[in-house]
């Protein structure tokens, strides 16, 4: 149909071309093989360029993203093989790296997101109109005025037309395209999450991204540099110089060591006296040493669900006033929950009327700073204020950042806070309370009191402040997803509905929402006036308990953080409200394992806060839908989680963002270096480095450890098509402990099972 | 000639009002910097380097000496340079440096023959004997122009501007400190020459129109930027630019005032600029209705009229300090707007106390600079001309242009300002070698 353009779709046999193949074919043309006959339409080609860019999520949620996780579908070897060559290369054309300069120049006034007073003009008009219309203006180009004012604006065209052009010979467009994306990989990856990963796209101008980046682009490389298609020599006779190493001993070896730990036989003392509480933490691996210190307190059971307890909403927080999707960015939320005061009372109106206040000044402020004239008067006005401000942050940051926090929520955490659950109808709560209850193990055995743990950061001047946050909340604080499943379960018709489905909370069970602050390890009880009353000696027990707890767990992470070991907690206090820290709290550094398996068996042992631990009792779950719906979405999350820290760790540059002290926040959304630079993604240098030579974070590929009969899993595996490439291809390593056989086995590349030697 | 050590310092009002900032910007930097950079490579190297800088610094403001004066000026930008490329593996950092040493280079040599010239006019290495120097009138305008152009490069005005607007691949901290610091340079080398300077009123004129261009520039500039540094590196170069509009208009105090007061102002925002995210959207009153800015106009006058009497000073005079006045009714005009753009009438009291604590602080403190700097026996405001009055129109001009934008992009047609726009984008960018065009040339 196409055919007059000469971009017919050529099908090689039956098979359709997918995206998938298209990156084998990437690989054979790395590999200086020939590459197969196939010639894509000029749509499919845009498309499939796409497909080695990951997404990048802005700095107000990040989302940890496997770098590769295009590739999935290639042998985990030959996927580095692939990332190295097209993103590890010191030696960029340099008429290359004038493109990029101009490519930067526009990404970055069209992505702003507010920090610029004059924006780009015409932003509205989408990415490729906006800038031909500007960038006729631009000198910088060269003679290009007639040339871009007679350009198509329909930037598929203009993709060929710019190929044509470059003489990029057909059957190399594909590389070429994905060269381009990947010579300026952070900005694409912003360009990729905007299009295809935001659920809240302002407008319809995100989903022609794609195609007017790669048209912006190849128009300002025809303009720089003509003879671009040198590109394609230099990507393939480059020396490939920096190949990326992972140490599969230290795998084997961490696996090893697990197994041991895990089956070797040891004491577990059945539960003398009732339990005092249940507290259901988030998988991330920072509740593993907290739940391990709760439990040495007292009584406790504790559990692990993913941290939006099972219910994709949208999160409309009045008290706050902000709206944001508190599920794992997989999922498309399916309800809107408002959060609103219980009654409201004086003290909420007395809060609403200070916050106006509040930002009555701040709006003075910037109005003063962001204007003609006014700015120079405003600085000297507010120059001793902030030489005073400076000092007091810098030597006393508690009290600092205490006082700043006072202004900033005057009056408003007095108020009990309510999630309203109107969009959800009654049927629907029931089916997410039963399926997260059955998911968590959590069926019988009601404690009175049952604790949903949601957990956030803290941290003071870090523009990756939200990198710490929950990972299953898209990069949010949990604790208003804990506040929305508490209402479900705390809901009298919810449970009666439950218990026709066999599950009975007893009547005096209370659910009370809770949040784990990562960076200090207190927990705040989300409690009203009346749950204190009705429970005051258990819910104080717990208090103080929590608070052991956080003497525990701040004295053993002190450890790897520095600071006197008796004075840890208010160490973990200080890290939180100083400005100038760099390394608040290590985050999710040296994850390694995910452990699908009830509690028992991982109990009184230490796995040092390296993995994520999901509740799971195989004999509650014949069929395997739960150890399915575990392995396909919070496992899919870790190995993310895992990738990233990954990647960040054995090339900070390529995959990491850089160090701290010399970034430079662009359109309130990214990280540059310095200057101006490609969009820096992944983690900060001191996120998963200890020192600039010494890396805290061990990049170990995510062992996944499930307590299950092996052929539920081989079954599910093969059902799974994601699991089989995840698997199969050495992305993520399974063990499983078969409770028939209490022997390990291990996964491997042939795709069957082989007993682990016990050490 | 030889150098007598207890006669090379002059430890005037100057000297101590520097040295006093000197010490603050150091020690905060420092201290915040002892976290910031924990795990950096070269970390002792780092505090080394601002421990020379600031006590050649100290050095240089309370010298007397002329050529202890020039060392210090030169050794100080050399340690800055040190600092700016800490991270030398980075090769964006290092021509960063390379870009600011030149500047620094033709600012030192221009510098050198002007103390060179007045030395040997004089006859004296002193630099408060060259001043009490009943010198011809040659001899001042030209040392004035040579120390000018010093103090230019010093201070990023343009057309030196570039050199500062590409300083950014620098660590924070040395950033805070080097806008906190070196960069007023500028301000205090005509300031500790300031008695040749007040001699040349007319003289003076150029000063202010090149800084006022500058101002202009810097905050067109300013409000284009999209990231968080250079926008900050934008207004820096138009605070500097005011800089030398107050010092053109002879106001000297405010001068001095501004360069400490912004300092540390900027050394904040530098230090915070990683909070950029959590900031709240702005919400600017542009256009705002005849209503509104009538009433905005009379709280404007009002606070300009508290920050004249709170100051020790009268509301309407004939000389060039009528212009503080006038900045302070711009400001207090530009944040009533804010405030009175949707109920004029509701708010109108709570503006006004609002901006009268505002304008009345900072009266006080200017009362209070200037008791200060009363021991410095110079010469300060310039009687009113006809230049002047241009140029308060050309500032309010400016000032309302802004403000009433979006109106003259209805009368105009856009070309005009797509063409604008991409001519000041351009003019923003830093200097092509110091951008990491490539990903992989960047190095930790």
């Amino acid at each position: 149909m196409r055919a007059k353009n000469g971009y017919a779709l050529k099908k090689q046999g039956a098979k359709v071309i997918s995206i998938y193949d298209l990156a084998e074919c990437l690989r054979e043309n790395h590999n200086t093989k020939k590459m197969p006959g196939s010639v894509l339409p000029y749509e499919e080609l845009v498309n499939s360029s796409w497909v080695m860019i990951s997404p990048f999520w802005p700095l107000e949620n990040l989302v940890a993203v496997n770098p590769l996780f295009g590739l999935i579908h290639l042998k985990y070897k030959d996927a580095l093989g692939l990332a190295s060559s097209y993103f590890i290369h010191a030696d960029l054309p340099p008429s290359m790296a004038e493109v990029n300069r101009h490519t930067i120049k526009w990404c970055q006034a069209y992505f702003d997101k507010g920090q610029a007073t004059i924006g780009m003009p015409n932003r509205d008009l989408g990415l490729f109109k906006c800038w031909k219309q500007l960038a006729r203006w631009d000198r910088s180009l060269g003679k290009q005025h007639d040339w871009l004012q007679s350009l198509s604006t329909d930037s598929n065209e203009v993709i060929i037309e710019c190929l044509d052009k470059l003489r990029v010979p057909k059957e190399s467009r594909l590389t070429f395209l994905a060269l381009m994306l990947t010579t300026l990989p952070g900005w694409a990856s912003y360009i990729k999450q905007q299009s295809g990963w935001n659920h809240n796209a302002a407008d319809d101008n995100c989903s022609a991204y794609p195609a007017d980046y790669l048209a912006m682009r190849l128009a300002i490389t025809l303009l720089v540099w003509p003879e671009a298609m040198e590109l394609l020599n230099w990507h393939r006779t480059k020396k490939n110089n920096e190949r990326i190493q992972i140490s599969e001993s230290s795998e084997v070896r961490y696996r090893d060591e697990l197994v041991n730990k895990i089956t070797s036989p040891r004491e577990i003392v059945a539960m003398k006296e009732e339990k005092q509480a249940q507290l259901v933490f988030c998988i991330d691996v920072r509740s593993e040493p907290f739940r391990n210190a709760i439990e040495s307190t007292g009584h406790y059971e504790t559990y692990g669900f993913a941290g939006f307890f099972g219910v994709p909403v949208t999160i409309n927080d009045k008290i706050n006033d902000e709206c944001y999707d508190a599920c794992p960015v997989l999922l498309k939320p399916a309800h809107q929950v408002e959060l609103s005061p219980l009654e409201s009372g004086r003290d909420f109106n007395k809060a609403i009327r200070y916050r106006n206040f509040r930002r009555a000044l701040i709006r003075v402020y910037q109005s003063a700073k962001y204007a003609f004239v006014s700015p120079f008067v405003l600085a000297e006005m507010m120059g001793p204020f902030s030489g005073l401000w400076m000092t007091l942050r810098t030597l006393f940051p508690q009290i600092a950042t205490k006082f700043s926090e006072k202004i900033k929520t005057m009056n408003m955490d007095k108020v009990d806070i309510c999630a309203q659950l109107e969009n959800i109808s009654i049927e629907e709560q029931t089916q997410y309370a039963f399926s997260a209850l059955r998911l968590m193990g959590l069926s019988h055995n009601f404690a009175p009191l049952v604790v949903l743990c949601g957990h956030g950061s803290s941290t003071q001047n870090n523009p990756f402040a939200t990198a710490l946050d929950c990972g299953a909340c898209g990069g949010r604080h949990g604790g208003n997803s804990a506040r929305v499943l508490t209402a479900i379960l705390n809901n009298q018709s919810v449970r009666s509905s439950l218990s026709s489905k066999g599950i009975k909370i007893p009547q005096e069970t209370l659910f009370v929402a809770a949040e784990h602050n990562t960076t200090t390890d207190e927990v705040e009880l989300y409690l009203s006036e009346d749950n204190i009353n009705s429970r005051k000696d258990s819910i104080a027990r717990v208090k103080e308990d929590l608070e052991r707890a956080r003497q525990v767990n701040t004295s053993k992470r002190c450890k790897n953080l520095g600071g006197a070991v008796e004075k840890s907690s208010v160490m973990a206090a200080f890290r939180a409200s100083d400005w100038a820290q760099v390394r608040p709290e290590w985050g999710l550094a040296r994850n390694a394992g995910f452990i699908v398996a009830p509690r028992d068996l991982t109990k009184k042992i230490d796995l040092q806060g390296r993995a994520f631990l999901h509740s799971y009792d195989w004999q509650q779950d014949p069929d395997g839908e739960s150890l399915k719906t575990i392995l396909c979405a919070p496992m899919v999350v870790a190995s993310w989680i895992n990738q990233q820290y990954l990647f960040s760790t054995v090339n900070n540059v390529a995959f990491g963002a850089g160090s701290k002290i010399t970034s430079n926040i662009t359109g309130k959304m990214g990280i540059m270096q310095g200057n101006s630079s490609d969009l820096m993604t992944g983690l900060p240098l001191q996120s998963v480095y200890k020192e600039d030579g010494t890396a805290y974070h061990e990049p170990l590929r995510l062992l996944t450890l499930v307590y299950a009969p092996r052929q539920l899993l081989s079954k599910i595996i093969e059902r799974e098509d994601i699991l089989k490439k995840l698997f199969g291809n050495g992305w993520v390593n399974l063990v499983c402990i078969d409770p028939n056989e209490s022997q390990a086995f291990v996964f491997n590349i042939k795709q069957s099972w082989e007993v682990v030697s016990n050490v | 000639m030889v150098v007598d050590p207890l006669n090379a310092f002059n430890f005037d009002a100057l000297a101590q009002v520097m040295t006093a900032l000197i010490v603050f910007i150091s020690l905060n930097v420092s201290l915040f910097s002892m976290r910031y950079m924990l795990g950096e490579r070269r970390y002792g190297v780092f505090f080394t380097n601002i421990l020379f800088m600031s006590f050649s610094l100290i050095a240089m403001v309370s010298a007397d000496n002329v050529i202890l004066f020039v060392l210090t000026w030169i050794y100080s930008n050399c340690m800055l340079v040190k600092l700016m490329t800490h991270n030398s593996l980075w090769k964006a950092a290092v021509k960063s440096g390379n870009l600011a040493r030149n500047n620094f280079i033709l600012g030192s040599v221009f510098l050198t023959l002007a103390v060179g010239l007045l030395s040997v006019a004089a006859a004296t290495l002193s630099i408060s004997q060259i001043l009490a120097h009943p010198h011809n009138t040659v001899v001042v305008l030209v040392a004035c122009i040579l120390l000018t152009i010093a103090g230019m490069a010093q201070s990023a005005i343009w057309p030196f501007h570039r050199w500062l607007l590409s300083s950014l691949n620098a660590p924070t901290p040395v950033s805070a400190l080097m806008h906190a610091g070196l960069v007023n340079g500028g301000g205090f080398l005509i300031l500790r020459f300031w008695p040749l300077f007040s001699q040349e009123g007319q003289y003076l004129l150029i000063l202010l129109m090149i800084g006022l261009f500058t101002a202009i520039l810097g905050s067109l500039l300013k409000l284009l930027q999209s990231d968080i540094k250079r926008m900050l590196a934008c207004s820096t170069v138009a605070q500097m630019g005011f800089m030398f509009v107050q010092l053109g208009l002879g106001l000297f105090v405010a001068a001095i005032c501004h360069l400490m007061w912004h300092g540390m102002f900027k050394a904040y925002l530098f230090l915070s600029s990683g909070s950029t995210t959590q900031t709240l959207p702005r919400d600017m009153p542009y256009n705002p209705s005849i209503m509104t800015f009538m009433f905005s106009i009379m709280a404007g006058l009002l606070g300009s009229y508290i920050f004249a009497i709170s100051s020790g000073n009268q509301w309407i005079v004939s000389d060039t300090s009528m212009f503080l006045n006038m900045f302070v009714f711009i400001i207090a005009t530009q944040s009533s707007l804010s405030l009175l753009d949707e109920r004029p009438l509701k708010n109108f009291l709570g503006v006004i106390l609002l901006i009268g604590v505002m304008t009345a602080v900072y009266g006080f403190n200017v009362l209070f600079m200037e008791r200060i700097l009363s021991s410095l026996n110079y010469v300060g405001s310039q009687p009113m001309s006809f230049g002047h009055g241009i140029i308060a129109l050309v500032i309010l001009g400016a000032w309302l242009i802004n403000l009433y934008f979006g109106v003259l992009k209805k009368i105009t047609r856009p070309v005009w300002i797509d063409r604008l726009y991409v001519a000041a984008l351009n003019m923003g960018l830093p200097h092509r070698a110091t951008v990491t065009a490539n990903r992989n040339d960047y190095k930790y």
